[in-house]
């Protein structure tokens, strides 16, 4: 097919005028229309696949970042959940300790009754020692009435006596050993309580320590990560807005193929195209603001 | 509580990238379409923050439409930052005598933006 522009471009470099314009001008009309339309369709399909493709990408980017969220709670209730356990840890030793504690002041107590019933044993045993020096005496008594022939009785005398020592000593011997258990058994019950109030500050420090360090972890971790994901969605953002000036230089695009076919369509007819318009900018001082420039009005720039 | 910024821009995708940027750093976001919208959900949304709005947009244009929320008594205070790709000296001075209070060229840094409207909607 021949192309129109070339009838035309002869026209406009200056080329006699032996075209018969009436027969190529509504040739050449009718193809610069189609052509227009066909490459407006084609930049408004390019325009409507671009835009479609980067909302479906900032629907994923969106999405990206909500998962990073999520997940980061999931993270944080996990950390949350083993501190709970730490904690439950924490409460059980102290339980347990509170348990041995209680089984040591039993004992102390029990230990304690035991010594009031052996001190009474121990009453029972000077009574004892005390009716054997009476057995002793009236023996010796009964000795030196009958005389010679009450020599059995003197020797009973001496053994009762004997015996009453024995007892007496015995007895003295447990009573001692009855008050050193008792003077022993209250650093023991002191050292019981102490133990419990020890045991009781640990718990609650490990139950400080824990939380905090699994908030701390919980916190640290968590706010890294989705600061990353941020950081990274924010870039990805930047790569995302070409879309943005693609659809306006596709606009100029369209607008220049429209001043085209106007001023081909003036030429065919023999008229003077008007002259380009001149942004007024061009005329104007000051520089442009570049692109990704920012400026803050009433305070510093950004 | 979150502050709301009204994002107005004709192009969907440069909606939802304002939207993505400052919802990540837990702003609300109400959209419009054009000036003439973004004027209208001024009016009817009081509790709106501050306004990102580009320039070159059908019905009601960006600097027409910051003039027009100036000119009411109850808006001069709100905080209206430009978001275009324009970037003549002699627009960014008009936005600057309708009462905007900056202007950034497209394309975004995502970080600047979330951090001006912190900086903007701490007032």
């Amino acid at each position: 097919m021949r192309f129109p522009f070339q009838a035309f471009g002869r026209a406009a470099q200056g080329a006699p005028r032996d075209v018969p314009a009436d027969s190529v001008a509504p040739r050449v009309r009718g193809e610069l229309g189609r052509s227009r339309s066909r490459v407006a369709a084609r930049v408004e399909s390019l325009n409507a696949t671009t835009e479609r493709e980067i909302l479906a990408c900032g629907r994923v980017l969106s999405r990206i970042v909500e998962t990073a969220r999520e997940l980061i709670a999931e993270n944080d209730a996990a950390v949350a959940a083993a501190a709970a356990r730490s904690d439950e840890s924490a409460t059980r030793f102290i339980a347990e300790m509170q348990g041995d504690i209680d089984a040591q002041e039993a004992a102390v107590s029990s230990v304690l009754a035991l010594a009031d019933g052996m001190e009474e044993a121990v009453v029972a045993i000077g009574s004892l020692s005390q009716y054997s020096d009476i057995l002793s005496i009236n023996a010796r008594i009964e000795a030196a009435r009958i005389g010679e022939q009450g020599g059995g009785f003197a020797i009973i005398a001496d053994h009762t006596r004997e015996l009453s020592n024995t007892i007496r000593k015995a007895a003295e011997r447990v009573s001692v050993a009855i008050a050193q258990v008792r003077a022993g058994l209250p650093p023991v019950r002191e050292r019981a309580s102490s133990m419990q109030e020890r045991a009781r500050a640990f718990g609650d420090l490990v139950n400080e320590q824990v939380s905090s360090a699994s908030m701390r972890s919980a916190a640290g971790s968590g706010g890294r990560q989705i600061e990353a994901v941020m950081r990274l969605s924010n870039e990805a953002l930047s790569h995302l807005q070409f879309q943005d000036s693609l659809a306006q230089e596709l606009g100029s695009i369209n607008r220049d193929l429209e001043v085209l076919a106007e001023r081909v369509s003036l030429a065919l007819d023999g008229r003077e195209a008007p002259a380009e318009p001149v942004h007024e900018d061009s005329h104007t001082a000051g520089e442009r603001l570049a692109p990704g420039k920012a400026v803050m009005f009433q305070q510093e720039e950004i | 509580m979150a502050k709301t910024v009204l994002v107005v821009d004709d192009s969907s995708t440069v909606r939802q990238q304002v939207a993505l940027a400052l919802k990540q750093a837990g702003f609300d976001i109400v959209e419009a379409a054009d000036g003439e919208e973004g004027l209208a959900t001024v009016a009817a949304n009081r509790s709106i923050d501050m306004v990102v709005c580009d320039v070159n947009m059908p019905v009601l244009n960006g600097l027409e439409m910051v003039e027009r929320i100036k000119a009411r008594p109850e808006n001069k205070a709100l905080p209206i930052l430009m978001l275009t790709t324009e970037g003549q000296p002699s627009l960014i001075k008009r936005a600057k005598q309708a009462g905007a209070v900056g202007w950034i060229v497209k394309p975004f840094d995502a970080n600047q933006l979330v951090e001006t409207a912190r900086h903007l909607t701490r007032r």
